[in-house]
């Protein structure tokens, strides 16, 4: 099982591009599990005739796990999201096919949460950014490093 | 990347009966449902999320030291069931931010960013309590949608200490399209 290791990343590093299918069965799936009912995400007569858009189309929850799973799919496991700021240009509609690509910008060696990388995400449908979403993400310092067990002084503090 | 908002904010021109919203909890909700796996389960497979630590609880606490949960799933473990006995009129994810449109009169509103900041991991069984608080109400402004203000809600989650967990920041921008 793959490991990242802070050591492995480099500022301006490229990661993998995904390219995902975003059924209408899986829109509605993930909707569920956010227990999101709205039905913006699942009621198509609904989303066409009331609100006006062409087809239902992915939740918030949606759109944050599956950048969720595009860096755990990058880092391996021991991964872990600090922060994730989005800006949502176009919805993300049922049967589109998205391309998430992802940037290494910075490398925090220090600080709070550190190591961890700050990474631009974005979302394009056919080559059309839909969603950027910069996150904040820990990684380990090395294979005996877990991220998980940071907190207090290292971690980021509510005000 | 800016962290979660650390000032309260208004505008000069406000009602002070808005104002006094500001930097106040509101809709503070009781512990939701537990942190479990079947939601989880249920996120990973809709997204394909093979991480083992996401589909076995014994995994996740070899891997990380307990049985956590995906960061992301947060929001889930706040909102309300669809129906429960003796509900009344069901209120709107985020009640703050409508309540505070309709003071403000404004008839239509977009968010602008989304920002989500986990303090600290959700453990399988956990139940979190949720409150809404408006950090921030802008100036007016013309934008090319409208004449309008923006401002910010957060909603916040809080542990069985009271810790907050994290928090779901919205920046909104409410407007009058005809005064565009």
């Amino acid at each position: 099982m793959k490991r990242l290791t802070v050591a492995d990343v480099a500022m301006g590093m490229d990661l993998p591009e995904l390219v995902f299918t975003v059924s209408a069965t899986r829109l509605v799936a993930g909707a569920l599990a956010s227990r999101d009912y709205s039905p913006l995400h699942h009621d198509r007569r609904y989303v066409v005739d009331v609100a006006g858009q062409r087809d239902i189309f992915a939740n918030t929850q949606f759109q944050a796990a599956l950048f969720e799973r595009y860096l755990n799919d990058w880092s391996g496991p021991m991964g872990r999201t600090v922060q994730m700021r989005f800006a949502m240009r176009v919805s993300v509609f049922a049967e589109d096919e998205v391309a998430i690509h992802g940037t290494v910008e910075d490398v925090l060696q220090d600080g709070p949460c550190g190591p961890c990388v700050k990474v631009t995400l974005n979302m394009t449908v056919d080559g059309r950014i839909v969603t950027t979403c910069d996150a904040l993400y820990a990684l380990p310092a090395d294979e005996a490093d877990n991220p998980w067990d940071r907190g207090g002084e290292r971690w980021l503090q509510p005000a | 990347m800016a962290d979660a908002p650390t000032t309260e904010e208004c505008a000069a021109d406000l009602d002070p009966a808005i104002v006094r919203l500001i930097g106040r909890p509101q809709y503070v909700a009781e512990a939701g449902i537990p942190a479990n796996e079947r939601n989880v389960q249920a996120m990973c497979a809709a997204v394909e999320n093979a991480n083992p630590a996401w589909w076995s609880a014994g995994e996740a606490t070899v891997l990380l030291g307990q049985p956590y949960c995906p960061a992301t799933m947060l929001p889930a473990w706040g909102r309300p069931e669809l129906w429960e006995p003796g509900q009344g009129e069901p209120l709107r994810a985020l009640q703050a931010h409508f309540d505070l449109k309709g003071l403000l009169g404004y008839p239509a509103s977009i968010v602008v960013t989304y920002t989500t900041t986990f303090y600290k991991p959700v453990k399988l069984g956990d139940r979190l309590r949720t409150q809404q608080i408006v950090r921030r109400i802008g100036e007016i402004k013309s934008t090319k949608l409208g004449t309008g203000r923006f401002w910010t809600v957060d909603m916040q989650y809080l542990d069985a200490a009271g810790d907050v967990v994290g928090v779901e920041s919205y920046d909104f921008f409410g407007f009058d399209k005809g005064e565009a």
